[in-house]
């Protein structure tokens, strides 16, 4: 009697074991061989990565027990884990994510069309739900069994990439090779993270070039990670391992939105640590001393914690996140500390795409301005400075999220208009009473509307030194600028943050109206 | 009863306080945690800056400048390794025939001393696997040939002087900012 009382719990026990057995298989990925030869390489496998980056036992996957459908070359019979794919939902500090990552031990983490179908699977359900997506590339590229296949998978992921763009945060973490059309992903989306030694990102790789073009160049010095952090700007977070990434990753997550229709989390409000940042001592009255900025940005964020983006390339410009009044704020600065602040191709580039991002997610902007204008050059002119530079005007006209500017010390010419003045409608412009706004600075100036003068007097070097302190005395001053209403007030350096935090206060319920169009043309 | 109920309660209400000792407990030794990790990530960010500011400091050995107006003040600043080697722009020869992508020369279609006329083939020039005819830009005659068949050549490489007919005249824009009164 009690036999056939136990039969159905021993089926259900089965099937329950069954399940078990067929996940503890496709788990494994490649086999342990594979896993063993990823650690080796000094990798971690694919779900070891996604444990550690969120949040412990927050890791639910999906479509684990896809197989492939390719049938030639080879292909019918072989099993392969997944497809070669992990995608999945979880949280971060309690807030969700979706994740995709790629196995590297499963067929090398090559994409063909059932693992395309995962990832555009979990980019569907993370723009439905309005939540982050993270993936972690980690692929040889495409299947070359599986034909058009693989390509018409990368094609819908870009797509899905640019359809996202703007709506919710996409994240990109290079843990290994990225090649060849894979690489556009990337490229696409908001943040990318890359490893030293592990991230390689290139189109066509060194035996492509070798043979092609007769070049020889290792796979490191092409596309590794350094190159991209300090030359290309195509990564916008460095870091020297693994761990260092997540850890990265976890802090941008507090700092940005979770879609483009919900505010920051507001956090509590902490003081700016003043003993180490004394605002009023950073900045030298010497126009010519260099100082760093981001000391500045330091004595005004919450607890004195900024979080920089792309900090290795075109340094003469820092853009980060920090947070002001516990909200998240974008830093936009000229840092005189490189090239003396200047504005180039590069630092163009760099902080319009930031003002875009942070327009499109609706976080607040703040520009500490002090740059002598533009760097001269003929490299620069014939790589299309006047291009990149225009980018950096529509961004900021483009922008309708709070914007604050505050004038720290030069701003001559062509960079005060770009370093978004009031009348690319920055909401509020302050000025430090350092501050020298002219067309050009007091020397340049002096020799070039006092030159008849300066020819005809007897000692020329005298009357240039004379004509030189006429200009600074009547317009190297804010005051000028002050009469016009072309900034809001003068204001001591003390008292920076409590203008920053008043102005945000007032603006956060700005509204704007522009012309109705599909969309503007920004000089590419 | 009334002693077992009195004494039930005694018992929960220990029970109770130590559940809440244990709470305290938790919460404290959390908080000594996040103390002792902010006081290392505070040791590291001073590290960071104090080398920062003795590089800043170590920089009034190397003194870089740059200018960004002429004849005006002198920023001191870093420079960049892409500002520093930037390619100094040189006025290019027409007469220099370059190659304009990493090749191969497959075959050369004249010799030193030939004339050719505009239009006509010089020699074939293999890359990116396609065969390319190189034609002369103009009327000359060919005075160095710097390249022999199956010479791999690099992208800018010159690979002949082809000395023209007729002069070059060396279109320079002889006008300078004061003549179109620019402000700089």
């Amino acid at each position: 009697m009690c036999v056939t009382k136990l039969k159905p719990m021993n089926l259900l026990k089965r099937k329950i074991s069954e399940l078990q057995e067929r996940r503890a298989k496709a788990i494994q990925g490649g086999g342990e061989t594979a896993i063993a030869k990823q650690i080796a390489m000094g990798k971690l496998p694919a779900r070891e990565r996604i444990s550690q980056l969120l949040d412990p036992g927050s890791f639910f996957e999906y479509d684990l027990f896809i197989e492939h459908e390719a049938r030639e070359f080879g292909m019918e019979g072989k099993d392969l884990a997944g497809d070669g794919v992990v995608i999945g939902t979880g949280t971060i500090h309690g807030k969700s994510v979706a994740i995709y990552a790629q196995d590297f031990t499963v067929a090398g983490g090559s994409l063909g069309s059932m693992h395309a179908r995962k990832i555009t699977k979990i980019m569907d359900y993370a723009l439905r739900m309005r939540i982050p997506i993270i993936g972690i590339n980690d692929s040889g590229g495409a299947r070359i069994q599986e034909g058009v296949n693989s390509l018409a998978g990368y094609g819908e992921i870009f797509f899905r990439n640019t359809l996202s763009s703007g709506v919710i945060p996409q994240l990109s973490v290079i843990l290994g090779p990225c090649a060849g059309g894979a690489v556009y992903s990337p490229a696409l989306t908001d943040f990318v993270f890359v490893v030293d030694k592990i991230s390689k990102m290139f189109i066509t790789g060194p035996e492509v070039i070798k043979s092609v073009l007769g070049e020889e160049i290792d796979m490191e010095s092409l596309g590794g990670a350094r190159v991209h952090s300090e030359i290309t700007g195509n990564a916008h977070f460095f870091a020297l391992s693994e761990k260092e990434c997540f850890e990265q990753i976890k802090t941008l997550l507090t700092y940005i939105p979770s879609h483009n229709e919900c505010n920051c989390n507001i956090e509590k409000v902490v003081e700016p640590d003043i003993k180490k940042y004394k605002i009023e001592k950073i900045v030298p009255v010497d126009p010519t001393k260099p100082y760093d900025v981001r000391d500045v940005i330091k004595a005004l964020t919450d607890g004195s914690k900024f979080f920089e983006v792309q900090e290795l390339w075109a340094a003469n410009i820092v853009i980060g996140f920090g947070r002001i009044a516990g909200r998240t704020v974008g830093f936009v600065c000229n840092q005189p500390m490189v090239l003396a602040g200047v504005l180039d191709c590069d630092s163009s580039d760099k902080a319009a795409r930031f003002i875009r991002y942070c327009d499109a997610f609706n976080i607040p902007i703040v520009t500490l301005e002090d740059l002598p204008g533009y760097l001269p050059g003929v490299d620069q002119e014939h790589a299309g400075v006047i291009r990149h530079g225009a980018k950096l005007l529509y961004a900021y006209s483009e922008a309708t999220v709070p914007k604050v500017t505050i004038i720290l010390r030069k701003a001559y010419g062509g960079g005060y208009i770009a370093m978004n003045s009031r009348h690319l409608r920055a909401d509020f412009v302050f000025a430090w009473p350092l501050a020298e706004i002219a067309v050009m600075g007091p020397e340049g100036a002096a020799n070039i509307i006092f030159r008849k003068e300066i020819a005809e007097a007897e000692d020329p070097e005298a009357m240039r030194k004379q004509k030189v302190e006429e200009y600074k005395k009547k317009f190297a001053n804010p005051y000028v600028a002050a009469a016009k209403g072309y900034i809001d007030a003068v204001i001591d350096p003390v008292e920076t943050r409590k203008f920053l935090i008043h102005s945000f206060d007032v603006s956060s319920h700005k509204v704007v109206k522009r012309p109705s169009k599909k969309h503007g043309i920004p000089p590419f | 009863m009334k002693i077992s109920e009195k004494r039930a309660l005694v018992l929960k209400r220990q029970k109770a306080k130590e559940k809440e000792l244990a709470k305290k407990k938790k919460e404290q030794e959390k908080e000594a945690k996040r103390a002792a990790k902010a006081a290392e990530k505070d040791k590291k960010l001073r590290k960071k800056t104090d080398k920062e500011s003795a590089d800043i400091k170590s920089d009034k050995q190397k003194a870089e400048f740059i200018q960004v107006f002429p004849n005006a003040r002198k920023y001191r600043t870093n420079l960049t390794k892409k500002y520093l080697n930037r390619k100094v722009w040189q006025r290019p020869d027409p007469q220099e025939i370059k190659s304009i992508i990493p090749g191969v020369v497959t075959s050369l279609e004249i010799k030193e001393g030939d004339h050719v006329t505009k239009g006509s083939h010089i020699m074939t020039f293999e890359a990116m696997k396609m065969q390319n005819l190189v034609m002369a830009p103009f009327d000359g005659t060919v005075e160095t040939i710097f390249v022999k068949e199956g010479e791999k050549v690099p992208k800018g490489g010159v690979m002949l002087f082809l000395k023209s007919d007729t002069e070059f005249e060396i279109i320079q824009d002889r006008a300078t900012s004061t003549d179109l009164g620019l402000i700089e």
